[in-house]
């Protein structure tokens, strides 16, 4: 069925200013103007007649601040005020009402602490008021997060059936105050299935004009504007709005062929404002959207549009024949994960993989976690690769962003339970040339199946540009003549079909030797057939010399600019192998593990460790941890307490011995971990606070001493502390805290702990801390810093272990 | 000594006050310098204020700190500060693989933040007057919640995404909230000449004045 603005090829007027309104009649000091709705209804209602006799076409209920977040005190009200204040802005008789929905005024995590289903919860009530109000659009307006509009929008797709139009607000130079740049946004609110989309409030028209630029060319859904009046000036009486009603209106006369549809004002706008803007526009010609669909991904702030370069996934965040990973992912522990996404982002990967299945695991829990973990850390946009469909929805949901979608192939079944959910949370999809009859062995079959792929996703309304084809690379050891299917395949599905191109890239190689030489020398010919995606490793160097190689070669590489860079930071690195040979390699061997670990030389280090497990086959670790590196580390932490040294050294260094640790665990399979329950302490940052450097430098100091550490974080209440005790049977606490007022919370958590087991022993840190004080609140030890915190906990570790061998 | 250079030293008086007492080394001095440059490309620095007239200024002075901080003033200004969320992101991504330089990038920004709010505090001058000094929710017996009142009050202007959570912590984290006033009776007087500053004012009411190994008791 059509829209109405589809319908009536026009432009379609909005309201102005609410708050200017209200300031005029003396009515702005009240603490939530939606509370007027409910106490001076007739108020508001002329208001919006006001605007509906200027010629406004849409009035935006006054429920912009309708928020429990925002109503402190009265939060209960938010859905009496939503019903209201639709129906008063109906009473006006506008064409349209619309329902208007604001920022929460809380943020959601990780920024905040607002879950991403709290607000999805809210806002479904706020849209089921609304409707059931009789609401003709919802209006989320103002809003600065993605991700608190798509938990709208959700709710709004899920609850109701009325258009939905959002809009973001940026600064002047075009992003949101947290960072998501308006391309982004409007490429991402379009595909999260908003109608129409916009910019509102901070800047003037003439601000907003650039951006507008620089969108209209992907808006292939009608945009919206809601502007200022100008920038506004500070004074003693509030903000004052440089603009008057004629010049706003010219100024908004300049969006008039960019695809704007629904005009209207924000800050400091009024009736006259609104009238003008009616005189200019309500005899025109919408001329419709300028832009057309783009394949892209985004994340939180921006965004990877295929059309512009070849684009890198990286294949890294896998746990098959990742035996760190599987014992991270087997705890439930992320940073082996996060580590490899951060490691993968800083070496040119556009966007990465993320595939956390493998037999024991939940993969339903762990995908959707890690997604939240890595987006915690990093803006690179994801890929979501499972064969599992609730845990892909679940992914999906949790997704901040529009991500890739790894995979759907040429199986009916698999695309009735795909499409759906890439249909309603957004997202480019890879598309897999195999069906249920397995993977053709020529290229004809795969085309075939492409075919059948996109009639089938058209029938979803999802258009063949929003396809991602992957030919399917299997290794050359299986089938030699594999890779010439896989390249034909590939030229066919770029020049027959025209889509997007996808590969993983290193399967050519599997079981064979040389593997990195191999692929890059497959990625090089892929290239010729014009691929425009490769799930590749980002680590290896190789890779990115061959696209800057085949970028160079094949023209696209203007004024050879990539390539002379590239080319550059090559021959430093080889320009001088004897200096660097003799300096790394040659000179700091020689050093012993104390003076490695004292100077902070981690690359020696772990090159001395690397070569001694490989060259020992019996490799005794214990001797190597208790006479070498505790030594160290303990000569390290005296030198921190004599001034010797300072913080960043001290945490340097204990870094490079964690590091070590974990090169142990991995190449031993964790004995450590599993044997000694002793050596496990549980750490918190209590209650109220959130100042958690000093325990971060507690737990890497305590890590690198071989002591398994359950970090909870910061502002973690009691409750929190006794249920991890319960659940890891801890022996000892570490409780942090900076500020004055966590010490009564910290009170509270120790007599907790001691009242459920008084021989647990519990030591606590922090500045506004002292001996004294420590042992009043009733803890068994006091850390003046981290390296006296690790030397409280290993002398307790060495008694308990002395006690249970008695 | 320009903004960046103030900022640096400033990190390393902080650093020197976590505990370190060597801190003029070279190295740690190119580490201040590469986190500026690194925090300079993901600063999202707002600045927010609100000018409120003497005679609606009594829900604001809550407690005798604030009460002898504005004594002789006029009109108040309320202001937030922030870095915004990326600085927030960008920290807690170095802390999972280099903790050493989270500790740096996380004494810069606050330090950052002091610098933005100083160059705030010469713009305001210029154009309202001698101001009061910066007082902020949590000094003295001025409580924390005051920073969800500015932050409400601020509201009424800004479309705003700062926002304080239930144990009255701001969000984005490298955010500062505060009050002052234009001063009425002002007349400048050379502490040190008048000899009328007591360098142990101030270190007289610190929770840390019987360990601190830098105050001047």
């Amino acid at each position: 069925m059509k829209k109405f603005w589809e319908i009536e090829n026009r432009f379609f007027i909005f309201d102005g200013g609410m708050g200017t309104e209200l300031q005029k009649r003396g009515y702005g000091d009240i603490d939530n103007p939606s509370l007027l709705n409910l106490t001076h209804g007739e108020l508001i209602k002329e208001i919006h007649r006001e605007y509906q006799r200027s010629g406004a076409d849409i009035i935006s209920s006054n429920t912009f601040n309708a928020s429990p977040f925002k109503l402190k005190g009265e939060e209960n009200l938010y859905k009496k005020i939503i019903k209201k204040g639709v129906q008063l802005a109906k009473e006006s008789n506008p064409y349209k009402a619309a329902l208007d929905i604001g920022p929460l005024g809380d943020l959601l995590e990780p920024n905040g602490t607002l879950s991403f289903e709290k607000a999805y919860s809210i806002f479904k009530e706020m849209v089921i008021a609304g409707k059931n109000a009789g609401a003709d659009l919802i209006l989320f307006e103002t809003f600065s997060d993605l991700y608190e509009l798509k938990a709208g929008i959700l709710a709004a797709k899920e609850y109701s059936d009325l258009p939905i139009f959002a809009t973001i607000t940026i600064e002047k130079d075009g992003r949101t105050f947290l960072g998501l740049d308006s391309r982004t946004a409007i490429l991402s609110l379009q595909q999260l299935g908003a109608d129409v989309v916009g910019l509102n409030c901070s800047l003037g028209p003439r601000e907003m004009k650039p951006w507008i630029d620089k969108t209209k060319d992907i808006a292939y859904k009608p945009l919206m504007i809601q502007a200022n009046a100008g920038l506004p000036n500070i004074t003693e009486h509030g903000s004052r709005y440089p603009l008057n009603a004629e010049d706003f209106a010219s100024a908004m006369l300049e969006f008039h062929d960019d695809g704007v549809q629904f005009i209207g004002g924000c800050c400091g706008t009024e009736p006259s404002y609104i009238k003008k803007l009616s005189d200019l526009f309500k005899s025109e010609k919408y001329a419709g959207p300028q832009g057309s669909f783009k394949p892209f991904v985004s994340s939180y702030n921006h965004s990877v549009e295929f059309d512009k370069k070849f684009t890198v996934v990286g294949e890294r965040i896998n746990p098959a024949g990742k035996e760190h990973l599987m014992v991270s992912l087997r705890e439930n522990s992320f940073e082996a994960v996060i580590e490899e996404a951060i490691s993968q982002k800083n070496h040119k990967a556009d966007i990465l993989d993320v595939h956390l299945s493998a037999p024991g695991l939940d993969e339903e829990f762990l995908l959707s976690t890690g997604i939240k973990e890595i987006q915690r850390h990093i803006s690179t946009p994801l890929q979501i690769d499972t064969m599992n469909a609730r845990a892909l929805e679940s992914a999906l949901r949790v997704y901040n962003g529009v991500p890739l979608v790894n995979s759907v192939n040429g199986k009916m079944e698999w695309m009735d339970t795909v499409f759906p959910l890439v249909k309603k949370y957004g997202g480019m999809v890879v598309a897999l040339t195999l069906d249920k009859k397995g993977i053709p062995s020529d290229a004809e079959g795969r085309i075939e199946i492409a075919k059948k792929i996109i009639i089938y996703a058209e029938k979803w309304k999802i258009p063949k540009e929003q396809l991602i084809f992957d030919a399917l690379v299997l290794t050359i050891g299986h089938d030699p003549e594999s890779p010439a299917v896989t390249l034909e395949t590939l030229r066919r599905l770029k020049g027959e079909l025209n889509v997007k191109t996808i590969l993983g890239v290193s399967n050519i190689s599997h079981g064979l030797p040389m593997r990195e030489e191999i692929n890059r020398f497959f990625l090089g010919k892929a290239l010729d057939r014009g691929l425009d995606i490769g799930i590749i490793n980002p680590l290896d160097p190789g890779m990115h010399q061959t696209l800057t190689l085949h970028r160079l070669v094949s023209g696209k590489d203007e004024g050879a600019r990539s390539f002379i860079k590239e080319a550059n930071l090559l021959m430093e690195n080889t320009l001088h192998p004897v200096f660097i040979k003799e300096n790394f390699h040659g000179k700091e061997e020689l050093l012993d593990w104390n003076a490695l670990i004292f100077q902070g030389r981690k690359d020696s280090f772990l090159h001395k460790l690397r070569t001694i497990l490989e060259s020992e086959s019996e490799f005794n670790y214990n001797e190597l941890i208790e006479n070498q590196w505790i030594p160290a580390l303990l000569n390290l932490g005296d030198a921190y307490e004599k001034g010797e040294i300072y913080l960043p050294q001290l945490l340097q260094s204990s870094e490079i011995v964690k590091m070590g640790m974990g090169v142990i665990y991995a190449a031993l399979k964790n004995p450590l971990m599993e044997k000694e329950e002793n050596k496990k302490i549980l750490l918190a940052t209590v209650e109220g606070d959130l100042h958690d450097i000093g325990k971060n430098i507690v737990k890497l100091m305590s890590e690198s001493y071989g002591i398994k550490v359950i970090d909870l974080g910061k502002d973690v209440s009691p409750d929190r502390i006794i249920t991890g005790i319960e659940k890891e049977n801890i022996r000892i606490v570490g409780l942090s805290g900076l500020m004055t007022t966590s010490i009564p919370t910290m009170k509270v958590a120790i007599r907790r702990i001691k009242e459920r087991d008084p021989s647990v022993k519990i030591i606590v840190g922090g500045a506004v801390l002292t001996k004294e004080l420590a042992l009043e609140i009733g803890a068994d030890g006091y850390g003046k810093d981290a390296s006296q915190g690790v030397q409280w906990i290993l002398a307790e570790i060495r008694k308990r272990s002395g006690e249970n061998n008695q | 000594m320009g903004k960046k250079d103030r900022i640096i030293q400033n990190g390393i008086k902080a650093l020197r006050k976590s505990g370190d007492e060597k801190i003029n080394d070279h190295g740690i001095y190119v580490s201040l310098l590469k986190g500026y440059h690194d925090l300079e490309k993901i600063i999202r620095k707002k600045s927010y204020h609100r000018i409120i007239l003497r005679e609606e200024s009594e829900k604001w002075i809550k407690g005798q700190s604030i009460s002898d901080h504005l004594t002789n003033t006029s009109n108040l200004i309320i202001y937030a500060n922030t870095l915004g969320h990326e600085v927030d992101r960008r920290i807690r991504e170095i802390s999972a693989t280099d903790l050493s330089y989270a500790v740096i990038l996380d004494v810069l920004a606050n330090e950052y933040l002091e610098e933005e709010l100083r160059e705030e505090f010469e713009l305001w001058e210029k154009s309202y007057g001698t101001l009061a000094g910066p007082f902020s929710p949590g000094y003295g017996d001025y409580p924390l919640s005051m920073s969800d009142r500015i932050i409400h009050e601020l509201r009424r202007d800004f479309s705003m995404e700062i926002c304080v959570n239930s144990s009255y912590h701001l969000q984005p984290k490298k955010t500062i909230t505060g009050i002052t006033a234009i001063k009425t009776d002002y007349k400048y007087e050379d502490p040190a000449k008048e000899g009328k500053e007591d360098p142990k004012r101030k270190c007289r009411f610190c929770a840390k004045k019987t360990n601190c190994n830098y105050g001047s008791s």
